[in-house]
Parts: C-alpha cells; sequence; structure tokens
C-alpha cells in the first residue's frame, strides 16, 4: 500500500517518542531498555524496515535516513552511559545532539513525504 | 594649608623626601664645661629630631635645631615667648586642642600624644616642585623636678608620614578586604541556588541561607555529615559512597537524590561540587551548589506518560485507519464489479465522485470524474432529470424509476436515443448531513422494446 501522511505521521510520533525515552533516562526518570538504542527494535527503524522500504526502498532519503537514524541511537547510548557514570549535566546537554540528529531526520521525512505526494 | 603651631614648617631642604638624617647637622661636642665633659646645650640642639621645651605655663626655654628649621622661626624670636604666642594657632580649635594636651601633661604628668595633622612640605624645584603630602604627631613628655613637680613640658613633633600611610594603606585593604568578603557572602546568599562549602576531609563547613531555609535546619544541624540526615532514606547510602569517592579521588561530584525539604516533603535536586586547590594542587576547599529540578523531572515523566500515550492512539488510529481502508477498497471493488450500473453523486452539484465501469458504458466518450451531472449529460435537464435529484438531495426520500425513459446521447453521433431504466436515486449523509446520492440502476430498454413490440403485436387489428 502506498504511503501516505497518516503514516508519515507515525514516524514522527515515534521519534518523539524515542526523544522523551531518552531524556527519561537521562533523567532519571526510568531505567535504559537495551531495545531503545537497537536499529531492529527501535520504533522508528521498525517502521523504516516494515513500511518504508517495501514502498520506497530504492530512495536515497531512505537510506539517509537509516544511516542518521544509526548515528542518532549510538549517540543515546554514549550519552546514557555518560549518565550512568555521573555525568549528570554533560549526559543532558548532549541531548542538543540529538535534536540535530532528530531534526536531520525530520527532513529527509518531509522531503520523503513530499515526493511521494507529488508521485 | 595653614602652619599649626607648634608643628613644623615648610623647610624643603631639611625634610625633603632624601631623607631626615642625611640632613642633619653633624653633631659637634662642645668644648667640655667646668663640671661636664659634654656641652649639652649644645648637645640638645644637635639631636636628630624636633624638640620644642617649655616650661610648665608654655613659656618657651629652647628648641632643637631640627625644630628650627622647621618651624620657619629662629630661635631668638621664639625664646621667652609662650607656645601660643610664638607659633599663633590658624583656629581656637587648634589652639584649644594644644592647650588641653599641655593641661593633660600637668594634671596627670604623663606623655600626651595629639591627633595626627596633615602638614604638607614644599617639594625643593629639582624634585618637582610642589608639596608633598605629609602628616604629622606631636607629643607633650612632662620633665619634672627633683620634688616631682613638672618643670618643664618638652614637646616633640615626629613625622609619621610613613607610619600614618601604613595604617591608612592597612585600613583601606582592610575595608577592601572586607567588602571583597561581603560581596562573596552576598553573593552566595542571594543566588537562586542551595549552596555549601566542605573542607578537604570531606565535613560541611557552611551552608548558606537558602540552603537552610530550605531544610529548615540550622547551620549548627548541618555541619560536618549531619546533612546526610535531611537525605531521603532511599538515597543516603549512594549519595554518602559518591560523594566519600570525590573527596577521595578529588573527582568533580554530581549526584542527583531527594533532598528533605522544611515542611517533609522530599525534592530531588541536582548536586554539583567542585575541589578548590592550593599552587601545590592539593585540594583546600569544596564548594558545592545544588538545584531543586523537581519540577523539571516531574515535567520530564508526564511528557513521557503523553508521548507514550499519544504512541498508543496513534497506533490505534493508523490500525484503524488501514482497517476502515481496507474495507473502503472491499467495498469499492464490490461496486466497481456489481452487474449494476452505479455512481455516486456527492453534494448539492451532484459532482461524479465514483463511476463503476458497467455505468460508464452508458457514456464512453465522456469523462464523468469530477464533473456534474448538469455539465456532462446537458440533455437530461430538460427531461427532468436534475430535478428530481436536487428533490431526493434535500428532502432524503428515495426515488424509484421503473422503466423511465431518458434520452441520452450514448456515443460521439450528437443523436439522442431512448432509452429505458429502472434506478434508484438515494440520498446519504455523513455527519447527519445530506452528502450526495447513490445511483443504482438496470438499463431495461431492450426488454421495455420488447413488450412494447408484444403490445403492437396484441393491439395489431385481427387479434
Amino acid at each position: 500500500m502506498a504511503l501516505t501522511s497518516f503514516d508519515f505521521q507515525q514516524a514522527r510520533v515515534k521519534q518523539v517518542l524515542f526523544k522523551s525515552r531518552l531524556r527519561s533516562v537521562l533523567y532519571g526518570v526510568r531505567e535504559a531498555e537495551p531495545a531503545l538504542f537497537s536499529l531492529a527494535h527501535n520504533p522508528l527503524g521498525q517502521w523504516l524496515q516494515t513500511s518504508v522500504k517495501p514502498a520506497l526502498g530504492g530512495q536515497p532519503e531512505v537510506r539517509e535516513i537509516e544511516r542518521v537514524l544509526q548515528q542518532m541511537l549510538s549517540k543515546g547510548q554514549d550519552l546514557v552511559t555518560s549518565y550512568t557514570r555521573g555525568h549528570i549535566e554533560e549526559s543532558r546537554a548532549g541531548l542538543d545532539q540529538i535534536n540535530t540528529f532528530a531534526e536531520h531526520i525530520e527532513t529527509l521525512l518531509h522531503r520523503l513525504e513530499q515526493g511521494t505526494a507529488a508521485a | 594649608m595653614a602652619q599649626p603651631p607648634g608643628s613644623p614648617a615648610a623647610v624643603p631642604y631639611f625634610y625633603s623626601s632624601s631623607g631626615f638624617a642625611n640632613r642633619q647637622p653633624a653633631f659637634m661636642p662642645a668644648p667640655p664645661a667646668s663640671d661636664s665633659p659634654v656641652d649639652y646645650q649644645r648637645l640638645f640642639r644637635s639631636l636628630p629630631d624636633n624638640f620644642l621645651l617649655m616650661k610648665h605655663d608654655a613659656t618657651i626655654v629652647d628648641n632643637t635645631d631640627g625644630h628650627v628649621a622647621v618651624s620657619l622661626k629662629s630661635r631668638e624670636e621664639a625664646v621667652g615667648r609662650t607656645l601660643f604666642e610664638a607659633y599663633p594657632s590658624t583656629d581656637q580649635n587648634q589652639g584649644d586642642i594644644i592647650a588641653a594636651s599641655h593641661e593633660h601633661v600637668r594634671q596627670h604628668l604623663e606623655p600626651h600624644a595629639m591627633p595626627v595633622i596633615r602638614y604638607d612640605l614644599a617639594r625643593p624645584a629639582e624634585q618637582g616642585g610642589g608639596f608633598e603630602e605629609m602628616y604629622w604627631q606631636a607629643t607633650h613628655y612632662p620633665l619634672l623636678d627633683e620634688q616631682g613637680q613638672l618643670e618643664y613640658i618638652l614637646q616633640r613633633t615626629q613625622n609619621i608620614t610613613e607610619q600614618y600611610r601604613a595604617a591608612q594603606e592597612a585600613a583601606r585593604a582592610q575595608v577592601a578586604l572586607a567588602e571583597s568578603q561581603d560581596r562573596i557572602r552576598f553573593v552566595l546568599e542571594n543566588l537562586p541556588v542551595l549552596i555549601w562549602t566542605a573542607t578537604a576531609g570531606g565535613d560541611r563547613d557552611f551552608f548558606n541561607s537558602r540552603w537552610l531555609a530550605f531544610t529548615g535546619r540550622t547551620a549548627e544541624e548541618q555541619m560536618g555529615e549531619q546533612w546526610s540526615t535531611s537525605i531521603h532514606p532511599d538515597d543516603r547510602e549512594r549519595v554518602l559512597a559518591s560523594w566519600k569517592k570525590s573527596v577521595a579521588s578529588g573527582e568533580l561530584y554530581q549526584v542527583e537524590y531527594r533532598l528533605r525539604r522544611h515542611d517533609g516533603q522530599y525534592r530531588w535536586i541536582l548536586v554539583r561540587a567542585t575541589p578548590r586547590r592550593d599552587a601545590q594542587g592539593t585540594i583546600n576547599l569544596w564548594v558545592g551548589g545544588a538545584t531543586d529540578i523537581h519540577e523539571q523531572r516531574q515535567m520530564v515523566q508526564e511528557l513521557l506518560s503523553a508521548n507514550e500515550t499519544q504512541a498508543v492512539l496513534a497506533e490505534q488510529a493508523y490500525q484503524l485507519y488501514q482497517k476502515a481502508e481496507n474495507q473502503r477498497e472491499t467495498f469499492q471493488s464490490l461496486l466497481l464489479q456489481a452487474p449494476a450500473m452505479i455512481c455516486i453523486l456527492r453534494g448539492a452539484e451532484h459532482r461524479y465522485e465514483f463511476v463503476n465501469p458497467n455505468y460508464q458504458q452508458l457514456f464512453p466518450h465522456r469523462e464523468l470524474l469530477g464533473h456534474t451531472v448538469e455539465e456532462v449529460l446537458p440533455e437530461v435537464k430538460d427531461q427532468g432529470i436534475i430535478g428530481i435529484l436536487d428533490k431526493v438531495y434535500q428532502t432524503g426520500e428515495t426515488f424509484h424509476g421503473d422503466e423511465m425513459k431518458m434520452q441520452l446521447e450514448r456515443d460521439a453521433s450528437k443523436a439522442l436515443k431512448d432509452s429505458y431504466f429502472n434506478f434508484v436515486y438515494q440520498q446519504f449523509r455523513e455527519n447527519d448531513e445530506p452528502a450526495g446520492i447513490m445511483v443504482f440502476a438496470f438499463e431495461v430498454t431492450e426488454f421495455v422494446h420488447a413488450r412494447q413490440a408484444l403490445e403492437r403485436l396484441d393491439n395489431a387489428p385481427g387479434n
């Protein structure tokens, strides 16, 4: 089935949820789950795998999203490691970089969505 | 500045900054007197200091050369007169101070120092001219006779510029230090942060008033390790272990824990402390700051809950959407394949939204979708069809057409053909409002023609 704006909306919700989960780990509200940083188990990663790739697997944006998402996940993992070592403020300051990755992914999603709408 | 009585006057060659001792007239021993090998009067006058000797009533008896030099008045002009006559005061107050000092000496037979006065001496032209700021102090000493009665008052005037300046400097430094300490204290007390300091050994030795106000404890109740009694019991062990580790290693101390507020509520705080090191690198102080992050933490928690709920709802909505989409596709394919002519007209203008292939076959040469009935089937207007559609749309009453005749252009020939249909015009509603009409039709032209042919046969003459 072709991707609709509803699908992209889902991706955005999943992205915000990832950031919120990471932030809650860095504020000691929640323990980190290993699946949070796994491309295969991360909700956005799963969405890429099951919804996007079958429909738009050939698009360069899809590969780029996967690459940036992988970077965002490993950065998130580093921040949690830093937090558990007691570098509380430093790890929180790192959320800035997560935002940069997330904005990049958002730009790519937007481009994909525009392409889908135009097709 | 006017010259105060009894004080030195400007004699630059004598009191210049090059120093007192160097300019002191050399001591020249007098020829021995009959009963003494020393000329004491000459010795007195040559003393390297500014002395003025008076009787108890202030009548001047003698003075040293130093005094002559700084007072700018010859000995002859002074001796025999009172101090007040020889060196008139610039004002009554000055005179009163001297008289009071004399009186003190007379009464108590003890030395009396007068307040320090400023009296600037002219600087020699070769040193730049002008005046040099100088400070002086005069002291009156009692000299007693053999019966212990006051015989003379000895005035000694000292140049205390150096000491005075040093004292002034020390006072200024003290004020600056006090100001600096006051400033630091003000900053510590008024920053919106809970602040403490600890010794190198890890004992807390200062808490700012915000900390004390927050915990509702006195400084004495928090000193040393007592502060840890305000930590939430579940966090205490972890916090103390972390603090001890930092004290031992000198690493930055960073920890989050719940601190009991004065009202008994535990609040999450973030604490950060840095060691201060001396020139040798040895830690001599820890300074720590804590901020209340309770609300922030709560907000993170609430946002997470909201985002998780939203994700679940979005997932459900997405599932429903996919289900609806699948159903829509199913119904659409049923309608497309149905062995009847079906179309959906949307809105009061009856715009084609859906047309199945059977319906489209009626008008193979016309583009129906997206156009209104009136636009693409202009021939039906005069046949009352638009009126029927309008009525169905407005009233919601279903219209059943039974072998209804229409004249339609069914190819691009411009010729109208009689066509008969059994059909239904049925209003459909959305959000409780009329939304359009569904048309469901069978063409019965051949059937009608056959029946008409039969009827003609039946009615034919001879039957």
